[in-house]
């Protein structure tokens, strides 16, 4: 599948945010600009993410985040993030990598309590040995509505497509319709929780295993697109507050469940994931930050399938942990040191890997 | 004592460090509560408030009936009315007089309602300022800092809460300053020590300021935790870096089968691991979080300014007050006498 040669949904997205900045004149208009820069130099003890031979390298990093806010009148804000992330490898060239992703948004609050929007973005990848280059496309629109200012509702439809450079096997559009509930007190805890409903269509057909029942599998392809409808729900809480009135704290948990249905046999599973994030400001101008996710996914159907990544058992768990050190010289520099470690758990031993990434590196925000 | 037990243990320990740490004194929001009486005076104006809109309502309608019963009374004396529609123009008429009653005295109550309102609201004007000087009077006189530096905040609030009951630009807005004035009779020593009494007050609103210094300090370092996290999240999601797909020749199912030669690590079982959070890179509740921490500082920068602006203005008093004193002072001195030295005394007369 190939996306090209049609009016998709960005375009459109495009020419309404266009409209809404000619539109939106007269009154008070306010502007907000930031950029972020860092760059740092890493070791990557396992470039290709291998089970066994872990290639070493050592990387040079660069990401830099553009945001501009602008309100044209008091009720309406548009905004535009770009961010560009690159990584050069001293040896292992094939990995170097050029990441482009811009997001452009439009929000309304004229209605008390309430905002409505859109919301469109585009990410590019680029590996430099072409085997892992994609296009993925989002559009979408939210609604949300606060009550006694401290619960917000917020439903959000989305459309995407992703198209992989290499083949079409990944290739897919999706939908995906959602609704959260939010509780608020203060700036200091948010809780809430969310469900989400999410089609993927394929370009190829579904398999199906023609076997008899019990015995081998057995499996061809079916006349049908492969469709995987996922539900998902999810549950989080935020804790932010200062330390005996001095040390400010910050800690995230969300855990998502998610239940995927396909009409293609071996790609039907339940996912379960933890994310943790827990962030500590130490001394003056010194922070910590831990992030976690970890996930545990069992496949129904004893069959590899690579865009499913289903493994021949019903375990699949991948992992990461991120600890990164700031301390902040100024209000614009700062230098940060990270580990991140990468690692999954598979039954089927001979998947497994386990990368860590040790960084060095400065970042200049204004 | 097993492992594990000392594991819950020491995550008991933490859970209640953070809760001890996070707990804090809430003396501020307290004292930034309304005082018995300004309550019951702003509850009193709502009740007027809610009757003005029955009244209103009930002027409306006894206007459109009034308009109806003027349109039939012309439409059946234009038409040379028989007996009955005579009866029917008197109970029309009479209904007529009726509304118009009525009409007046929904009107005599809107106006003692308008005039209610505002004796109300000028009551709970002064009833702010009446708060705001029991307020200074009590920041003169403690000689606690923390406690001249709430009341100089409780100050603010007084002073922002009055804002909205002021009737008309001309009320005075300063009363004059704390009422502390120059009193005709008062000598240099009077002066200089209401002089006094406005510097100690200005140091106190100093401390104050220097206070709110600090909380937009903390805030601010609150704010670049969360912004870091943020900044972390969205790097991740970026580039992803524990995504691998599947790259290799064939793209088609297979079924794992235990005699076959396991698939080569690399090649096989490409790995996607999602985004941190979803397809979105904020922290759930983070953008409400940031949005509230930069409300909170705004607050205070305004509140800092006005104290800056109100320290500055007893500043200039004092100094207008030790500058009346010094002159007075000159006035009342004696003359020095002058001793005439006769440049020509070696001269003889």
């Amino acid at each position: 599948m190939r996306i090209r040669g049609k009016p998709n949904l960005c375009g459109i997205l495009g020419l309404i945010l266009l409209l809404g900045i000619f539109s939106a004149g007269g009154a008070r208009a306010e502007m907000r600009l930031s950029h972020l820069a860092s760059l740092s130099m890493e070791v990557d003890d396992n470039v290709y993410q291998a089970n066994r031979d872990p290639v070493t390298d050592v990387l040079g990093r660069l990401y830099y985040d553009f945001s501009f806010n602008y309100f044209p009148t008091v009720n309406n804000l548009l905004l535009a993030e770009y961010q560009l992330g690159g990584r050069m490898y001293a040896s292992e060239h094939d990995k170097d990598a050029l990441i482009n992703q811009l997001q452009l948004g439009f929000t309304n609050y004229s209605i008390p309590t309430a905002y409505f929007g859109l919301s469109t973005t585009g990410k590019l990848r680029n590996i430099r040995d072409g085997q892992e280059d994609y296009l993925k496309l989002i559009g979408g629109a939210f609604a949300g509505k606060r009550f006694l200012d401290t619960v917000n509702a917020e439903v959000r439809a989305e459309y995407s497509e992703f198209d992989f450079h290499e083949f079409d096997y990944y290739d897919y559009v999706k939908q995906s319709y959602g609704a959260q509930l939010r509780y608020d007190y203060l700036r200091s805890f948010s809780v809430g929780a969310g469900y989400r409903f999410e089609r993927k269509t394929y370009p190829f057909n579904a398999y199906e295993n023609v076997g008899p029942e019990g015995g081998n599998v057995l499996l061809v392809a079916g006349d049908d697109n492969r469709v995987d409808n996922l539900h998902e729900i999810s549950t989080f809480g935020r804790y932010q507050t200062l330390l005996f009135e001095r040390n400010a704290f910050l800690i995230n948990l969300s855990y998502t469940y998610q239940f995927n249905e396909s009409n293609s046999y071996g790609d039907s599973y339940n996912n379960h994931r933890v994310i943790f994030g827990l962030s500590q400001d130490l001394v003056a101008g010194t922070n910590l930050h831990l992030l976690g996710i970890f996930q545990v996914r069992d496949g129904r159907e004893k069959v590899l399938i690579p865009h499913s990544y289903s493994i021949e058992e019903d375990d699949e768990n991948f992992n990461q942990v991120h600890v990164r050190l700031t301390h902040n010289f100024n209000e614009y520099l700062r230098l940060q040191a990270s580990y991140s470690r990468f690692w999954s758990h598979y039954d089927f031993q001979r998947l497994n890997f386990v990368k860590n990434l040790y960084a060095l590196g400065l970042a200049v925000s204004f | 004592m097993s492992p594990a037990f000392r594991h819950v243990r020491l995550l008991l320990a933490i859970l209640l460090l953070i809760v001890a740490g996070s707990v804090r004194v809430a003396p501020v929001r307290a004292a930034e509560a309304d005082p018995p009486v300004i309550k019951r005076l702003i509850d009193q104006f709502r009740a007027y408030e809610a009757e003005k809109i029955l009244l209103d309502k009930k002027k409306d309608e006894l206007l459109v009936e009034q308009n109806k019963l003027a349109d039939e009374i012309e439409t059946i004396k234009a038409e040379d009315p028989g007996l009955l529609a005579r009866m029917r123009l008197e109970r029309l008429l009479s209904r007529n007089l009726e509304v118009s009653r009525q009409l007046d005295e929904t009107e005599k109550a809107l106006e003692k309602n308008r005039s209610m309102r505002r004796e109300l609201k000028k009551k709970i004007y002064y009833a702010y300022t009446g708060e705001m000087e029991s307020t200074i009077n009590q920041m003169r006189e403690t000689k606690n800092k923390k406690s001249a530096a709430d009341l100089a905040r409780r100050f603010y609030t007084l002073q922002q809460r009055r804002d909205p009951w002021r009737i008309s630009a001309a009320v005075e807005q300063d009363f004059s300053l704390f009422k502390v004035e120059i009193e005709p009779l008062d000598g240099p020593a009077e002066i200089l020590n209401k002089a006094d009494i406005l510097d100690d007050l200005v140091a106190k609103i100093r401390t104050a300021i220097a206070r709110i210094d600090q909380r937009i300090k903390v805030l601010q370092r609150e704010q670049r935790l969360a912004g870091e996290m943020r900044d972390l999240v969205s790097e991740m999601n970026l580039f992803q870096e524990g995504v691998r797909f599947h790259t290799g020749e064939s793209a088609q199912p297979r079924v794992l089968d235990p005699d076959e030669e396991q698939p080569d690590e690399q090649g096989e079982g490409g790995l996607h691991i999602p985004p941190l959070a979803g397809e979105s890179d904020s922290v759930p509740g983070s953008d409400r979080a940031t949005l509230s921490i930069q409300q909170e500082i705004k607050k205070l920068t305004e509140e800092r300014q006005y104290l800056v602006r109100l320290s500055a203005k007893l500043s200039a008093k004092a100094a207008d007050f030790r500058k009346k004193a010094r002159s007075m002072r000159k006035r009342e001195k004696p003359p020095k006498p002058t001793v005439q030295r006769n440049l020509n005394s070696g001269n003889k007369q």
